[in-house]
């Protein structure tokens, strides 16, 4: 993973507004306005940072898959996106849409280019200079990422959703429902509802690791 | 013509302080899309994970509260988790494994694989509850 440099940290501002515009009516002028000024305010902010090319991925480096990044450049296809920010994943959901933060963009391993939905495979951009990439087209460009699955990655995800469901996790929240909703039971009630609740995760919306990942994320 | 406004606002909490669970709909596949920029995969990968959080939540609301009390919100819960099963299954699983010449959301497709097995096992849980 090497700094790439690149006047992306525009387009991408580009792309961000042309995506708000087309989204809102003018119901949400004021907004769309509030969150252009965001952009504008931090978008630079994290350019200062990360170089030109990149924004801040979530490890903080401003890094983008090399080869990915040379291909992206070298086939002249417009780039829409590349690396992500925590920063710039917060501007997306001021703006309504609910990027996930195991994106590919944030660990460099993805780039947005614009070419004709038929073009996006992996064979016509293996063909123009891409490493094996597996791409696929949606919201108008080619989402094109080094990570490809297999039956081996697919195993570990898998194992990451029974994970998810650990039985440590599940003491804690079945502890804290117990002590929650359900306060003002007998106790009784609540010793039967721990050794019955045999395999709780959450408590509450804010619970649910896509808000907590985001809520670090803001934090951060 | 006050008090009739508050005593209906009051009738209508008892009625929902007291009545059946807060009905749990999740997102579709288009609501999906629609609220993502980008990263299609990850995105309804982490709609079936939210969905089931919030499914698993009230179900375990439910098992706090005694017999006669959850007879009713039982079938209501169950339905909520048939009808999510059915979207994971016939919306979700078919565009993750069709997108980008089948390849593309490989590891997100068998994640959401696993969500389903969690949420029929949470379905049986609710089928054995008394």
């Amino acid at each position: 993973m090497n700094t790439v440099p690149g006047p992306l940290v525009e387009r991408d501002f580009q792309w961000n507004q042309r995506v708000v515009t087309k989204k809102y009516s003018a119901f949400f002028n004021i907004t769309i306005l509030f969150a252009a000024g965001l952009i504008m305010y931090s978008a630079p902010a994290s350019a200062g940072k990360c170089g030109r090319g990149c924004q801040q991925s979530m490890d903080g480096a401003c890094t983008m898959e090399p080869r990915l990044w040379r291909a992206a450049i070298e086939s002249r296809f417009t780039l829409t996106s590349c690396c992500r920010s925590p920063q710039y994943n917060a501007q997306l959901r001021s703006c309504g849409y609910f990027p996930s933060s195991r994106s590919a963009h944030m660990t460099g391993q993805a780039v947005d280019i614009k070419i004709s939905p038929k073009n996006c495979n992996a064979r016509y951009l293996q063909g123009i200079g891409f490493p094996p990439v597996c791409p696929h087209y949606h919201h108008g460009h080619c989402h094109v990422q080094t990570r490809c699955g297999n039956a081996q990655t697919a195993s570990r995800a898998r194992e990451r959703v029974r994970h998810q469901r650990a039985p440590a996790i599940r003491s804690q929240s079945r502890a804290r429902i117990s002590s929650g909703r359900t306060r003002g039971r007998s106790s009784k009630v609540s010793t039967k509802t721990r050794r019955s609740a045999p395999r709780s995760n959450y408590r509450s919306i804010s619970e649910i690791p896509w808000y907590e990942k985001i809520f670090s994320e803001i934090a951060r | 013509m006050m008090v009739r406004i508050r005593e209906f606002i009051l009738i209508l909490t008892l009625l929902f302080s007291f009545g059946a669970h807060a009905k749990v709909e999740c997102p579709s596949l288009d609501e999906v899309k629609k609220q993502t920029d980008d990263d299609l995969c990850e995105a309804l990968s982490d709609a079936a994970e939210n969905c089931f959080a919030q499914l698993n939540y009230e179900l375990e609301l439910l098992k706090a509260k005694k017999p006669n009390e959850r007879k009713k919100e039982r079938e209501s819960l169950k339905s909520d988790y048939q009808r999510e099963i059915d979207k994971l299954n016939n919306q979700f699983l078919p565009e993750l494994k069709s997108l980008g010449e089948s390849a593309a959301c490989v590891d997100e497709a068998a994640e959401v694989e696993e969500w389903v097995i969690e949420y029929k096992r949470d379905l049986m849980e609710l089928d054995n509850l008394r």
